[in-house]
C-alpha cells in the first residue's frame, strides 16, 4: 500500500489541482493574463457531456459577477483538428458561443491539467486555480456564479 | 530464494509497467465510438443481444461505456 501511495503521489503532484498555480507559458497559451476571474474548459467533440454542458458556459463568458468580467475560455483536445473546429463552428452558430477557444490537439495543455475526466472546469483568479468541476453537470453556470461571488 | 524470488516478481511487474500506456480520458475517442458499444451502431440488433443477456445472466447494464467514454459521468 505504502509503495502505491509513494508511486502515484509524484503523478498527483505534477497535475494542476485548485492551489495551484500553473506555469507562465501555460497561463499565455490560454489567453490567461493578469488579475482577472477565468474559467477554463477543456473539451472534446466526440465527448457527449461536453456537447451537454459547453454551452451553458456561452452566457457567462464576459459577464460581470460580484464586480469582476468573467473570462471563458475553451480548450479543444480533438486529436482530429477539422472535426474539432466543425464541432466550434456548431457550438457558435447554434449555442452562441463566442469565447476562445484554443485547439490542443497532441494534449501538451491537457497533459499538464491532467483531469481524471473531461469535460474539465478550471476556475482560476489572479493566475492561480481556485476550483475544478470535472464532469458534466447540471446548472454549471450557477455553480460557477455562486463560486465566483466567494472570491475575495 | 526469497530475495531471488522478490527479484523476480519485481522485475516482471516492472516490465508490464514500462510497456503499458495509460490512455488518458482525453485519448479515449475511439473508445466513445458507436462502435465500440454492444450494439455497434445497430439498436435493433442490441434490443436482441441485450435481451438474451439479461435472461441467460439475470443481471443487466455494464453494456457502454458512460459519458461518451471521457472517463466522467
Amino acid at each position: 500500500m505504502k509503495k502505491l501511495c509513494l508511486t502515484l503521489l509524484p503523478a498527483l503532484l505534477l497535475a494542476y489541482g485548485p492551489g495551484d498555480t500553473p506555469a507562465r507559458e501555460t497561463l499565455i497559451e490560454l489567453g490567461v493574463d493578469g488579475d482577472g476571474v477565468y474559467v477554463i474548459d477543456f473539451f472534446a467533440s466526440w465527448c457527449r457531456s461536453c456537447r451537454r454542458e459547453t454551452p451553458l458556459l456561452a452566457s457567462l463568458d464576459r459577464k460581470r459577477i460580484g464586480g469582476r468580467e468573467v473570462r471563458v475560455v475553451g480548450v479543444d483536445v480533438d486529436r482530429n483538428v477539422e472535426e474539432g473546429r466543425r464541432f466550434t463552428k456548431r457550438l457558435r452558430d447554434r449555442y452562441g458561443v463566442r469565447f476562445e477557444v484554443v485547439e490542443d490537439p497532441d494534449g501538451k495543455i491537457i497533459g499538464r491539467f491532467d483531469p481524471p475526466g473531461i469535460p474539465a472546469l478550471y476556475l482560476v483568479y489572479r493566475g492561480r486555480i481556485v476550483e475544478s468541476y470535472i464532469g458534466a453537470k447540471e446548472g454549471i453556470g450557477t455553480i460557477l456564479e455562486r463560486r465566483i461571488e466567494e472570491l475575495p | 530464494m526469497r530475495a531471488l524470488l522478490i527479484a523476480a516478481v519485481s522485475l516482471l511487474f516492472s516490465g508490464c509497467t514500462g510497456m503499458v500506456d495509460e490512455v488518458k480520458p482525453w485519448e479515449k475517442e475511439t473508445l466513445a465510438k458507436e462502435t465500440m458499444t454492444f450494439q455497434g451502431g445497430n439498436d435493433l440488433l442490441y434490443g436482441f443481444k441485450k435481451h438474451i443477456y439479461y435472461s441467460k445472466e439475470g443481471s443487466k447494464g455494464g453494456g457502454g461505456v458512460a459519458g461518451g467514454g471521457c472517463g466522467c459521468n
